[in-house]
């Protein structure tokens, strides 16, 4: 009896093991509480959930907008925020709710893995383009107001090259369509064996082989970096990082923006891939590393360029040995330049270099009478800017000429930067020596703000642009007038301080006329994510 | 020639006592005399009953003694038994099998020194020890002491030391089997057996432990901007697979009367998924990695000679001499990194060599009845690394230490120093000093003030440079002062109660240099020097019994560890903030956490239930206090039989223990994480039977 007892009590642990478990949702899913302590905050995302952009939606014809911003948040929550900005402290709103991305994002039928959002691009109340990268390459469609996807028919025109038709896996057949909330930015991109790669070395050997791309010196389009929609047309800039990011010398493959035909009607979206690219492919190269930063601009000729602003390949400094401090930040490996593309002829017709400088990641800031665009370096406290007015003097696209070089619409370049004053007891120079992740004008135009991200202060400098007959009066024109700390510098004594600002930008319209509360807004991504919110300009 | 001359109870200058050591055997040899053996301890006018036990190391912190024996049928796991230890808070990383590390009043785990019969397991690549490695049943007892033990265990120990004592073979013959089988396809088992064989005592042990850990679970909500931005989704933790063996042989015998040899070698292997935090709620398996995985493999060996009573030494010396040996491999492959970045295959070897001489007299100076010690450390650290380098540090310390008793030892005073040297960092002081004040024989007060220190290990100086993070090899050690002031109170019974023991202690850290990774530059994170940290607290262990068949306990730990805030001047202008944040924290640490346990049951040990509620509070999540993961209370519950006293027969071979028990876990299945990203599962059952003959 007892050894038959003894047998069965063996038998409990070995069955044991079968046993099932709690799935730990007896008391509910834990949470994160992120209260927001800095009034002119709001807190988006934990640690890790750096938000990565924002733009502002404008008021519906006839109807006042329930919310005035849409903010992405990445890492850990990739959602869209809905955020009503009258009022300090900012909030969702109570009818509508923050969209979480699904796995399958664009609705193409395919689980998407690891992706992150770039940036948000609003271009009416009722469609925002939201820019996303990773295993995931490509623009979603957002309703802004409606904070929901919204599906386009994705066509691809029967006369698209059945042969390169393999080279844009993500695309339907050609003559073929489908619904979907999102296109995708993967193409291969054929360069030609003889371009350079950032390193000097020919695309033949420098070009890893890619089960997608099969021809020599052709390489899949990498890390969509903007998105502009202007003329009809879509354009996704990607960056194209080839092996070793994070290394000094981190391999730049040529730059290229992806064009779709896109035509927005009232409730409809159409796009795919356009059949007016160089050789009927739907992609351009552009002349400098790394595209980044994509800006429409219509001239009073009524002319569309597309302004593509090049960081330049940059690596990731490493640390000296022989030094006690600790050097990193970015290391500048090539220029960047300013490609000015003809959106109807697709062609790239001019290009402005910036010689020693490196645009920051954002679109450019253009004032409000469209004279000049400013914008930012990533490795250095300076502003560099472009004479708009030149632009009209640009040649018509066919000609089959080499793309101008418009040195003449260079307003301040690497050579001859407008520098930005440090900040006293600012980051340390070593391994932050400034970042200017934002510019924007104010409504009238009489003043510009820079956001530096390693000292996390403001630059605010007096514009007059009035009556400037020359580029080269136009440099005295941009005045500096104060600097003021927004957060905390990048040093290693303020880990526990808001800093690392980003992404500066002025709300259109007149404060005080057109809208209340807040006018400069920027985001902080340490050491949790914040959109914050500065009145500047009084009524 | 003699420099010393040593007897049984004399005087003898302070300053030579250094040199007894150096002497060691030679000189004992000669000096023996014929006094009587006297304790090693002071005599002590303390309470027995006092559980919160006396370290001989470290006579005066605050300290646990926890007996594994007192949690059988309760607990499988090692982090089980040190949760419930007052200023201990164990920080899980999966479940079980999984990485998990301890932390004690506030620390990190890298600064609490973890030993294995006073072999020290934290490598000098990583600083932490992983507490999963080390199997419960070869557990005799754990001894945590709690504040600054650099003076005892040199660097790393800022929050303190904790002691892992494996069963010692006694001579007699004793043979145990366990096995265990619960929830999400695990089984442990073990067997163990020890004799004496001639002079030789011996003991041999396995476990071995196995679990799919395919529980499920739900991602975090995060609530910000006044809405949850972020749902949670039903996940199942994948990849999260773990086996592992582990077997200890120890041997030791006496040489001669008093002069004893030792040792042992215990050896663990695990190989085990590693699926990583569930970062991506919305993507497939939640981010989780379904490739990466884990094999570490950690031999870990000692052999000790101590002489105690050995005729060729006087009464009042006690010499030991031990030479220790660490080595571990492990490897790390993730051929698919859920990134899509390049395969990853890293593999890294630590090796670890050390000797130890310690000798301990009692004498009498100046009136004063007193124990000096003395000790020497040497200790050579490598890592060979194929990302990292080869690196390597040679420690050497030498200790000194004295108990000083006064008025029958009712005030005892214990001044220590210790200087530590470290390769590439220069030498240190440490000083430290404890009292214990024992007015009356249920009272004991207790005081201790001293300094610690952390050399940075080897990750943190010399990880490879991958652009994104790197290490820093310009780091500083972390330097610390700790002071800690209480009472332990012990009464053995007080009419209905029975031992009833209370422990109150506060205690206050400031540590320098805290080495912190962070962001650096708008492209990198590094390791660093940051500002100063400050940790203070209150602890307070209760327990008592009530007419020997209840038995209540009762542990509450509040601290509050902070960041200085950096000196910036006051901003002004057209973005200045309009008021900074209030306050830091150290992130990962929880304000409260306590633990309410009751057991009913004989001593006979006859059946045994146990209930335990353990709450802890939010946990702070960055060095801002504001994000906060949210406060958890789990319950858990046992119950064990001993059939062998029901079903005893009388026949040869029946055991002499044979213990059923069944354990619930998370009872009322909370969502439980230590840190966002690592969940650990809810209610969970198991069922184990052992038998001891």
């Amino acid at each position: 009896m007892v050894r038959r007892l003894c047998c069965m009590l063996v038998l409990l642990p070995l069955l044991g093991g079968k046993c099932g478990g709690g799935d730990g949702d007896g008391g509910g899913a834990l949470g994160v509480d992120l209260p927001t302590s800095d009034p002119r905050c709001v807190a988006l995302a934990d640690i890790g959930g750096f938000p990565p952009g924002y733009d502002f939606i404008p008021a519906a014809d006839g109807s006042a907008a329930p919310l005035q911003l849409l903010a992405a948040t990445t890492a850990r929550s990739k959602n869209l925020i809905p955020l009503a900005i009258e009022q300090i402290p900012f909030a969702v709103p109570s009818e509508s709710a923050p969209l979480q991305l699904p796995a399958d994002s664009d609705g193409d039928g395919n689980v998407e893995f690891f992706k992150s959002i770039d940036d948000v691009v609003v271009l009416s109340s009722d469609l925002a383009l939201v820019t996303v990268s990773g295993n995931f390459e490509g623009v979603l469609f957002v309703d802004p107001l409606g904070v929901s996807l919204r599906e386009a028919r994705v066509v691809v025109p029967s006369g698209f090259d059945p042969a390169s038709f393999t080279d844009f896996p993500g695309l339907p057949a050609p003559g073929a369509s489908r619904t979907q909330t999102g296109i995708t930015s993967t193409a291969c991109i054929d360069a030609g064996v003889d371009s350079l790669d950032s390193r000097g070395v020919r695309l033949e050997d420098a070009v890893r082989p890619a089960f997608q791309c099969d021809g020599p010196g052709t390489f899949p389009a990498s890390f969509t970096a903007g998105a502009a929609a202007i003329g009809g047309r879509l354009f996704i800039a990607m960056s194209n990082v080839g092996v070793g990011p994070g290394q000094p010398d981190t391999q730049f493959l040529p730059g290229s923006v992806v064009v779709y035909d896109f035509d927005v009607a009232d409730d409809s979206i159409a796009v795919g891939p356009t059949l007016d690219g160089p050789e009927g492919r739907p992609y351009l190269l552009t002349s400098g590393f790394n595209p980044t930063g994509l800006t429409g601009f219509r001239t009073p000729a009524g002319r569309d360029f597309l302004l593509v602003s090049h960081t330049g390949a940059i690596g990731i400094r490493a640390d000296d040995p022989n030094t006690d401090a600790l050097e990193s930040g970015a290391l500048p490996i090539t220029n960047g330049v300013i490609d000015i593309l003809d959106v109807e002829a697709l062609e790239l017709v001019a290009t402005i270099p910036l010689l020693d400088a490196n645009p920051a990641f954002d679109r450019l800031a253009i004032d409000p009478t469209n004279r000049v665009a400013l914008f930012g370096d990533v490795n250095a406290r300076r502003l560099y800017g472009i004479d708009l007015d030149v632009l009209s003097s640009i040649g018509p696209a066919g000609s089959g000429d080499p793309p101008e070089v418009l040195d003449s619409a260079i307003v301040f370049d690497g050579t001859n930067p407008l520098e930005l004053p440090a900040l006293p007891g600012g980051a340390p120079e070593t391994s932050c020596p400034g970042s200017i992740e934002g510019v924007g004008f104010n409504a009238v135009g009489d003043a510009v703000y820079a956001l530096d991200s390693c000292d996390g202060a403001v630059a605010a400098f007096q514009v007059d642009l009035r009556g400037a007959a020359s580029t080269a009066e136009l440099r005295d024109r941009i005045v500096f007038s104060s600097l003021s700390p927004a957060t905390a510098p990048l040093r290693i004594d303020t880990v526990d301080r808001l800093r690392r600002p980003s992404s500066l930008r002025v709300r259109p319209g007149v404060p005080g006329s057109d809208y209340g509360g807040p006018d400069v807004f920027f985001l902080i991504g340490e050491p949790e994510g914040y959109l914050c919110g500065v009145r500047i300009d009084s009524p | 020639m003699r420099l010393c001359v040593v007897r049984g109870r004399f005087a003898i200058p302070a300053w030579l006592i250094p040199c007894l050591a150096l002497l060691a055997l030679p000189a004992w040899g000669e000096t023996q005399d014929e006094e009587p053996a006297t304790p090693r301890r002071l005599p002590p006018a303390r309470v027995t009953a006092v559980r919160p036990a006396e370290l001989p190391a470290a006579p005066s912190t605050f300290a646990t003694v926890i007996e594994a024996e007192d949690y059988r049928g309760e607990v499988e796991t090692l982090q089980g038994l040190l949760d419930d230890a007052v200023g201990v808070q164990v920080r899980s990383f999966g479940g079980p099998g999984q990485l998990s590390e301890i932390s004690i009043r506030g620390s990190t785990g890298q600064q609490v020194i973890v030993l294995l019969d006073g072999v020290r397991l934290n490598t000098a690549q990583t600083g932490t020890v992983d507490l999963s490695t080390i199997p419960l049943s070869i557990v005799d007892r754990i001894e945590v002491s709690r504040g600054g033990g650099a003076t005892q265990a040199g660097s790393g120990a800022i929050g303190g030391v904790v002691n892992i004592v494996t069963q010692r073979p006694s001579g007699a013959s004793r043979t145990s089997a366990a096995l265990s089988g619960g929830s999400f396809g695990s089984w442990r088992g073990s067997l163990s057996h020890s004799a004496g064989a001639g002079p030789v005592d011996y003991g041999v042990s396995y476990t071995g432990f196995s679990t799919q850990g395919d529980w499920e679970f739900s991602s975090v909500e995060i609530r910000a901007a006044g809405q949850d931005t972020v749902e949670s989704v039903p996940l199942e933790r994948v990849n999260n697979g773990v086996e592992s063996h582990s077997a200890l042989l120890q041997l030791a015998g006496e040489l001669a009367p008093g002069l004893r040899l030792a040792g042992f070698d215990q050896m663990y292997f695990v190989s085990r998924g590693q699926p990583g935090p569930d970062a991506e709620p919305e993507a497939p398996y939640g981010g989780q990695s379904r490739t990466a995985h884990e094999r570490q493999t950690r031999n870990v060996a000692q052999l000790k000679l101590e002489a105690d009573g050995w005729e060729r030494l006087p009464d009042a010396v006690r010499v030991e001499s031990q030479i220790s040996y660490l080595y571990e491999k492990s490897r790390f492959r993730d051929p698919m990194p859920v990134d899509g970045l390049d395969p990853i295959a890293t593999q890294q070897r630590n090796r670890s060599a050390s000797w130890r001489g310690l000798a301990e007299i009692e004498h009498e100076t100046f009136g004063v009845e007193q124990l000096a010690w003395v000790a020497f450390d040497v200790r050579y650290d490598a890592l060979s690394s194929h990302e990292a380098g080869s690196h390597n540090r040679w420690n050497t310390a030498v200790t000194l230490r004295d108990e000083l008793g006064f008025w029958g030892g009712r005030f005892e005073l214990i001044p220590s120093l210790r200087w530590d040297y470290a390769d590439d960092f220069g030498s240190e002081w440490i000083p430290h000093v404890g009292v214990i004040v024992s007015p009356l024989a249920w009272l004991r007060l207790k005081a201790n003030g001293g300094r610690s220190y952390r050399v940075p290990d080897f990750d943190e100086l010399f990880f490879p440079d991958k652009g994104f993070i790197r290490g820093n090899p310009n780091l500083k050690p972390e330097q610390a002062w700790n002071a800690d002031v209480g009472l332990e109170f012990g009464i053995e019974k007080l009419g209905p109660i029975e031992n009833l023991q209370l422990q109150v202690a506060y205690f206050y850290q400031d540590i320098e240099n805290s080495i912190v990774f962070q962001r650096i530059s708008g492209t990198t994170v590094a390791p660093t020097n940051t500002n100063d940290a400050t940790v203070q607290g209150v602890e307070l262990a209760l327990r008592l019994g009530f007419f020997a068949w209840v038995e209540l306990s009762a542990n509450w730990t509040h601290q509050n560890a902070t960041l200085e805030r950096a000196q910036l001047p006051v901003a002004s202008g057209l973005f200045a903030p309009v008021r900074q944040f209030p306050g830091t924290a150290l992130p990962g640490q929880a304000d409260d956490e306590y633990v309410l346990r009751v057991r009913l049951g004989p001593d006979s040990g006859l059946f045994k239930i146990v209930a335990e509620r353990r709450h802890t509070s939010k946990l702070h999540l960055s060095f801002t206090d504001t994000p906060t993961l949210g406060a958890r209370t789990v319950y858990d519950v046992s119950g064990s039989v001993d059939l062998a006293q029901l079903w005893r027969s009388g026949s040869a071979g029946f055991p002499d223990k044979l213990i059923a028990s069944i354990r619930v876990t998370n009872l009322t299945d909370e969502a439980v994480r230590d840190s966002v990203g690592f969940p650990q599962p809810g209610r969970s059952l198991s069922f184990a039977l052992e038998a001891q003959w």
